[in-house]
Formats: C-alpha cells, structure tokens, sequence
C-alpha cells in the first residue's frame, strides 16, 4: 500500500470565510468526529487562527444544544 | 454602541399564545436597557441532548444594541430565573445585524442570506442544494481549485468516521 500524501489545506482561506457562526451547524458538523470531537488541525489543516475560532463556534454551538458534546450514549 | 446575539430555547410544549407572552416579556426587558433590532422564531429544532427531559425545543432569535453592561446582568439573571426559557446564550456581534425580513422564516434552516438560495431551499431539498450554494459563493475566484479541495476535504471526513 502506497502512502499518498495530501495537500492539507486551510477551509476557510480557501472559502474567504473570516468569521464563523456559531449558528452554521452545516458547516461545523464537517470540522468534528462521528462522537462529536473536534477534529485536531493536523486532519482538518485549518489554520491556528481559525481554528481558535472554529473551537468557539463549536463549544457555543454545544452550550446552546445544537451540538452535541458527545455522541456515544442514546440520549 | 454594542451588538449582542440572544438565542434562547423555549419549552416546545407551549401554545403559541404564551410563547408570545414569554416573547414579548423579553422583549420589554431588553428594552429596559437597549433597542431591540431583529426578535424572531428561529425554528423549532431537535436539542442535540436533553435538556429537562425535553427532546425538542422552540429557538428564538434575539438581536439588540446597548451601552449598558449593568443592563447586560440583569438581563442574564432574568433570563436565568424565567422558568419557561431552558436554555439561553448571549453573543456579543461586532458588526450591526441586518433587520430580519418575514417572508424568509420558512427558509431558515438551508440559510436566510439571499434571494436565489430561498428559492431553491422552498423546494424542500436539503440534502445537497443549499449548502453547496453557500459554499460557491465563498469562492469567489478559485472556483475550479476549491472543488478539488471540496473533494478532498470530503473524503478526509469519511476516512476519520470510519477509522
């Protein structure tokens, strides 16, 4: 099995997205495991600034019950 | 002068009727100390966890300016003591919100930013639609590019779930 290396890249430079809402569950969803974990930014690629503020997002999003903060049990 | 964001869930079992009492009281208490700009029904959405053992909840949107950080407190306690609001969080926004129109409350979950997507999002497709709409119009001029991207970023997410 060969390794493939990727081109990691920043989502959000790439989308000119300087500002994420909290409300966008759409597009957090795509920055978090099948449990509900924030993905690292080694896998993601995002860079730090904006992962710092994807983190907010996120944890505002799970304060409000939009997300979960894990998916493990049925609740 | 400051921006903040309310989004407070209230108990899904409500009529209407005192939905828009509890509203209207929210209202005047933010009045008290600020100026009301957009407060609105967001949707009524499935809680990602329990919340006093509801599954559902009614999500109201609130947007309002003061200068007034004492007013701020007052308003977190009286939110907090108001029984039929099981959640609420306040945001402060640096930009001014733009003024909520009617006519899009029923497209509020695909997105609420213009007037194609609402026309496409009325048709009920949610599965793909409306979100590769929104991503288009963040590429602006890279659009070949950012499919690739799109594309490889797609399949990251897969490899993470499965693994």
């Amino acid at each position: 099995m060969a390794f493939v290396s990727r081109k990691k890249y920043c989502y959000f430079k790439e989308n000119g997205i300087t500002e994420i809402d909290y409300k966008d569950v759409k597009l957090l969803r795509r920055f978090v495991t099948e449990q509900g974990k924030i993905m690292p930014r080694r896998v993601t690629g995002s860079s730090a600034k904006m992962h710092r503020k994807l983190i907010r997002a996120i944890k505002r999003a799970r304060n409000i019950a939009l997300m979960p903060y894990t998916n493990l049990g049925d609740n | 002068m400051r921006y903040y964001e309310t989004l407070y869930i209230l108990n899904p079992n409500f009529e209407q009727d005192k939905n828009d009492d509890i509203v209207k009281e929210v209202g005047e208490q933010v009045n008290k100390y600020g100026q009301v700009i957009n407060h609105h029904l967001w949707g009524k959405k499935r809680l990602a966890y329990l919340i006093e053992q509801h599954k559902y909840g009614t999500y109201m949107l609130l947007q309002f300016e003061t200068e007034e950080v004492k007013g701020l407190n007052d308003f977190d306690s009286f939110m907090k003591l108001n029984k039929s609001i099981l959640r609420f969080q306040t945001v402060r926004v640096s930009v001014k919100p733009e003024e909520f129109i009617e006519e899009s409350v029923s497209n509020l979950d695909a997105s609420d930013k213009d007037a194609p997507k609402a026309e496409e999002s009325a048709t009920d497709n949610k599965t793909t639609t409306p979100e590769k709409q929104s991503e288009k119009e963040h590429s602006s001029d890279k659009e070949t590019e950012n499919n690739e991207f799109k594309e490889e970023i797609d399949e990251k997410s897969v490899v993470e779930e499965t693994s």
